[in-house]
């Protein structure tokens, strides 16, 4: 599956390889021509690593990656030979261009559906080698002919020296990669690939987050050029036509995506095997798209899950043959030391965090939705509905099906937008404000489907919640490994404590979260809201699929946070007995209208609620009769 | 100006061949999910056949092409069951890619059996000078293009509206699951799309082929700008498509006469981000759910 | 009307059904059976699977179970089998073809239903529900949500099923149009002869129609005595 599951902890497993590469390429005796292909396949499988990046890990798609390898490689040799530029500075000057050149596609493409992502992409690519072949722009970049691509200083023609370089380039490579996928940023390329629009609900930059991927591809695509030119000697369009784009993203493939080590594998079958094995063009041409075939439809998970399962397999016979001792329990103890600690440390720090929210002082009802009307189309979902949620308490929304519950949900979330009428959040109105910027004023939201994302494990899922309210940087999930792990330790403090809430035992939250049954999904789910530093919680059914036990649980789990964190709380449910047992106040929807709104023990008992509930089949004039009364 | 005015004309009846690729894949797309980038090896490949029909078994030419078209709906059948239908549940963009790799495999087939001495000369289905209107020379290539485009879009037409199948097709297109959930037989169906695909294609290939020369790559820069086209106009409306299309045609080949091949491909790049930042679902596309 | 003796065909026959998604199971082992020529209707608050249930049956969900079956046959997860087989379902929503003509999607279901004579097909139908008439050249997707659940009927109906599965009929309809319709739909089941499991929220409708009445909870479905007022007006409490 291309668009399939990211993997976690890849990152070890590929620093073994990118370095088992290159000691290979340093160390092995290999005749020079295989040396100049492995160091070829390297500047590749850089390349392949950023579209992993892109494809793998947010779910998007270029077909245009060997264009920007070649516009690093052409770039900075264009540089380097007609402006003198020394080494360095070109290769900052050219990648910096790419970034720019990419920055601007991307704001453009990354708009688009999948499709047209990948026409435009594979155009793009079409268009800078038509450029690079034509006679208009022969004078800087040779043309047809191609030009000369002088050698690296200190390094010049070892190839023994390239690979090495090549091989560190790579390595770091991995590493930053690695970094970016297992931080605040990486949790948020997947939420995208997920579901875009929930991302948006939880508080994600979908747009600058998507042209960042987009861009750190074609970056790393540049890089793979630079390195190239320096082995190759002489550029020529011809290398990074389409075919090449299609190269590399099946180098992706076969190697894995979403696993950083899989498409260097890839790489390294793709360009060592018909580059030095087989030397007949047409044949390696015809393996070549065999080979690509059979991976997307027999392997989608490519070499590197192929590793994952024979290694797998080996550590199942090699414990038959050694049985573990049993040396867990010491570490139990340890962790629940490091558990109770957690606890305490979380609880405390989300309520600091609480106090210093801003803007959360006055009286006024925490959430206003003021006669407000939402259509599609023709359709009116939702009309005149005006609704006051009081400061601190908790607010049942109850309707029968299509009624417009979920609907007006999401239009306080701002995934609808009301053609009439205003919602005000704290005294201030939501107009104009996309769905990240009402995350960030503090208004978080459950869905009736859990849309946890099951690349993620149970504990990552819910960091996810913190991720809104942590300034977000780029260059901190690039460099920091220590300033990122010490972020990352304090946010699993508060997902920790926001999963003991919600009754998940420690056991399970290394678990992919696709592994757990809908009641432990919608735990799941509710603890990421949890964590969120929330002034209103919104939940969409959270007691849709559950048992009158789990219901119970889940009450509890509400009424304490509610208590401990006087938050606001509006609930959708379909569950009377768990409504009773939480609510302040219920408000009745139908056909899109508020038809009560009171009490919950008052409520329920008019004639009209019940006949909304159970369909009794309306005749006029009881209808008035109770309105009248 | 009359210069320009015929390359507009004869841009039309590009165009209108682009659609006709077009009207293939918006079908594809519609019923199927998939974007087919093979389209364009798939309709190479008709050709060769015919061609080779003619050359080696020296059959006439209408019979030759007919014979093609047969093949080449065989050819799209077994693509069905052999490439796209096994494991379908691996995702959209994994069956898309699978297109990619079929015509890469095609093309290296082709290069291997036909490479060395491509290109080649096919025989054009009508011979002249063509007529003349208003300082324009319409060629009997150009008129037969027009012709068949215009005796295909009814067909087509025709097809969809009236025939079993056809409405079949289109309920498919529309929501796949209800369909098969009345019990449609989705299988036969997208069988049945992929044949009709490979037909147009090689209708396409076959009138292209005299002018263009035929080589394995000989569709590659018109699936190109088909596939413009289709973005241009709306991926998921079969008018849409024609209409992107002959404005692509219009204006690529207006940009070749006036300059040179390389600037048509800027000129139309930039016409298609225009058109993605002005309107990014098409002309005439509807912004939808999201299928891929 | 409900049937006393047991007829020589059976219809269709649950026992310890799971289904869910991925690994969020939502039934856990239901059973149920549906006779021929019986309406029974499955209520249940959102959530609790009702949809779920009739996917599974009709193959488009992935299931495990004990038996599932009909006339003896077991189902398999294949909905164009099924559909084949006599089990038609209409979904929840309606989903009409909003591009095709109301005539069209009637047509689409008697492809479906393997009809060999479709004017003869169309003829009866709109017999039995002669509101659809006025509207058979009128796209379907510029009806209202009333006319679209009588044409989804028609559509279900046309290709004469031996069951029909109703996801949710009063989903969405003014209580007017609900009683309406669901009063044309089991006349006309029960004049072909065709059993049905209804699943919806509305119990009061399901009360008035339905032979049997079923609450899914947890699950699991558990029997209602359609004669106890009190137990059916706290069906969600």
């Amino acid at each position: 599956m291309i668009a399939g599951d990211a993997k976690s902890n890849t990152l070890v497993p590929s620093v073994i390889i990118a370095s088992g590469v290159t000691l290979a390429g340093v160390a092995l005796p290999l005749d020079t021509s295989l040396q100049y292909t492995l160091i070829a396949s390297v500047a590749w499988a850089i390349a392949a690593v950023g579209l992993d990046l892109l494809v793998g890990y947010t779910g998007q798609v270029s077909f245009g990656q060997a264009a920007f390898v070649a516009l690093g490689a052409y770039a900075v040799t264009a540089l380097r030979v007609h402006l003198g530029f020394p080494l360095p500075l070109a290769i900052l000057v050219g990648v910096g261009l790419v970034a720019g050149i990419a920055i601007v596609l991307g704001s453009i493409v990354l708009r688009l559906r999948i499709f047209g992502l990948a026409v435009s992409t594979l155009f793009f690519g079409y268009v800078v080698i038509t450029a690079l072949m034509g006679d208009g722009l022969a004078p800087i970049f040779g043309g047809s002919n191609g030009i000369l691509a002088p050698t690296f200083d200190l390094i010049g023609t070892d190839p023994r020296a390239l690979m090495l370089m090549s091989g560190i380039v790579l390595i770091i490579v991995v590493l930053v990669t690695a970094n970016i996928t297992s931080s605040q940023t990486g949790r948020a390329l997947r939420m995208i690939k997920h579901n875009e629009a929930v991302a948006s609900a939880t508080g994600i930059k979908v747009k600058r987050v998507k042209l960042f991927a987009f861009v750190y591809c074609s970056v790393l695509a540049a890089i793979g050029g630079v390195l190239y030119s320096g082995v190759v000697g002489y550029l020529s369009p011809d290398g990074f036509g389409i075919d090449q784009s299609i190269s590399i993203f099946a180098m992706m493939v076969v190697g894995g995506a979403g696993t950083i080590g899989g498409p260097i594998l890839g790489a390294l079958l793709i360009t060592v095997v018909p580059g030095y094995f087989l030397r007949d063009g047409h044949t390696s041409a015809i393996i070549f798209a065999a080979i690509l075939l059979v991976f997307l439809i027999l392997l989608p998970e490519g070499l590197y899950g192929l590793g994952q399962r024979a290694i797998a397999g080996i550590r199942r016979s090699l414990r038959r043959v050694w049985p573990q001792r049993r040396s867990s329990s010491v570490a139990v103890v340890a962790s629940d030391a490091e558990g109770e600690a957690d606890l305490r440390g979380g609880a405390s720090r989300i309520s600091a965090a609480r106090m210093e929210l801003p803007g959360d002082t006055g009286d006024g009802p925490a959430l206003e939705i003021d006669d407000i009307r939402v259509q599609f189309g023709d359709f009116v979902a939702l009309d005149e509905v005006s609704i006051a949620v009081r400061r601190g308490s908790v607010h049942a929304i109850v309707g029968p099906n299509g009624a417009g519950k979920t609907t007006l949900l999401n239009a306080v979330s701002g995934l609808y937008v009301p053609v009439k009428g205003e919602i005000r959040l704290l005294g201030e109105s939501t107009k104009g404000l996309l769905p990240h910027q009402i995350r960030q004023r503090g208004v978080i939201r459950t869905f009736q489907t859990p849309a946890t994302v099951p690349d993620l494990d149970v504990l990552e899922n819910v960091k996810l919640g913190l991720d809104a309210d942590e300034r977000s940087s780029f260059w901190i999930d690039f460099f920091g490994s220590l300033t990122t792990r010490k972020r990352e330790r304090a946010l699993e403090a508060e997902a920790h404590w926001a999963l003991d809430a919600v009754g998940i035992p420690r056991s399970r939250r290394t678990l992919m979260v696709k592994g757990l049954d809908l009641s432990e999904q919608k735990r799941v789910e509710l603890a990421r809201g949890l964590v969120g530093h929330a002034k209103i919680l919104l939940l969409d059914e959270p007691t849709a699929g559950l048992s009158v036990a789990e219901m119970d649980v889940l009450a509890q789990v509400l009424k304490d946070v509610h208590e401990r964190f006087d938050l606001t709380i509006m609930v959708i449910s379909h569950h009377i007995g768990f409504i009773l047992e939480i609510a302040d106040e219920l408000t009745v929807l139908d056909y899109g209208r508020v038809i009560a709104n009171g009490e919950p023990d008052e409520v329920l008992k008019r004639q009209i609620v019940a006949e909304t509930f159970l369909g009794v089949e309306a005749e006029p004039d009881a209808l008035a009769q109770e309105e009248n009364a | 100006m009359s210069l320009f005015l015929s390359a507009a004309i004869s841009g039309v009846a590009l165009g209108l061949l682009y659609g006709l690729i077009g009207f293939a894949i918006v079908m594809l797309y519609k019923s199927t999910g998939v974007a087919n980038f093979a389209q364009g090896s798939l309709a190479t490949l008709g050709a060769f056949v015919a061609f080779t029909f003619v050359r080696d078994l020296g059959l006439p030419l209408p019979v030759a092409i007919l014979l093609a078209l047969v093949i080449s709906a065989g050819i799209g059948i077994v693509t069905f069951f052999v490439v796209m239908r096994p494991r379908a549940e691996a995702g959209n963009l994994n069956v898309t890619v699978r297109t990619l790799g079929l015509s890469l495999l095609l093309l290296a087939l082709m290069e291997w059996q036909w490479g060395p001495q491509a290109p080649y000369r096919f025989p054009s289905i009508v011979e002249g000078s063509g007529i003349t209107v208003a300082n324009v020379v319409l060629t009997p290539q150009n008129l037969l293009v027009a012709g068949v485009s215009a005796a295909i879009a009814a067909l087509l037409w025709a097809f969809f509206r009236y025939t079993k199948a056809g409405l079949s097709l289109r309920a498919l297109a529309e929501q796949p699951e209800t369909a098969r959930l009345l019990g449609l037989r989705s299988s036969r169906l997208g069988a049945m799309t992929w044949a009709i695909s490979c037909i147009l294609g090689t209708i396409v290939a076959v009138l292209l082929a005299p002018s263009a020369f035929l080589l394995p790559t000989m569709m590659d820069s018109y699936i190109m700008f088909t596939f413009t086209g289709i973005v241009l106009g709306g991926l998921t409306s079969f008018p849409g498509a024609m209409l992107g299309c002959v404005i692509v045609g219009i204006i690529s080949n207006v940009t070749i006469v006036a300059f040179n091949f390389e600037m048509s491909v800027v000129v139309i790049f930039v016409l298609m981000l225009i058109g993605m930042l002005l309107k990014p679902q098409g002309i005439l596309g509807k912004p939808d759910a999201v299928r891929l | 009307m409900i049937e006393t003796t047991a007829p020589a065909v059976t219809g269709l026959t649950i026992r310890g059904l799971i289904a869910g998604y991925g690994k969020a199971t939502v039934l856990h082992g239901l059973d149920l059976s549906v006779a021929p020529g019986e309406i029974v209707g499955v209520a249940g608050p959102n959530g609790a699977g009702k949809t779920t249930l009739l996917r599974a049956i009709s193959g488009v969900l992935a299931r495990t179970a004990q038996e599932l079956s009909f006339e003896d046959t077991p189902l398999r997860r294949d909905p164009v089998r099924s559909a084949a087989q006599g089990v038609v379902h209409v979904p929840e929503g309606r989903k009409l073809f909003a591009n095709l003509t109301v005539e069209e999607n009637l047509k689409i279901g008697a492809i479906g239903g393997r009809v060999r004579n479709f004017a003869a097909a169309e003829k009866r139908i709109l017999a039995m529900l002669p509101n659809v008439e006025p509207m058979l050249h009128r796209k379907a997707g510029l009806l209202s949500g009333g006319q679209q659940q009588l044409v989804a009927i028609a559509r279900g109906l046309i290709g004469s099923p031996k069951i029909l599965l109703i996801d949710e009929l009063s989903l969405g309809l003014s209580p007017t149009a609900v009683a309406s319709i669901s009063q044309a739909a089991i006349d006309s089941c029960r004049e072909l002869g065709t059993s049905v499991l209804w699943v919806d929220q509305n119990v009061t409708i399901l009360s008035k129609h339905c032979d049997r009445m079923v609450l899914l909870r947890d699950g699991i479905s558990v029997d209602i005595d359609m004669s106890d007022k009190a137990a059916l007006n706290s069906v969600y409490f």
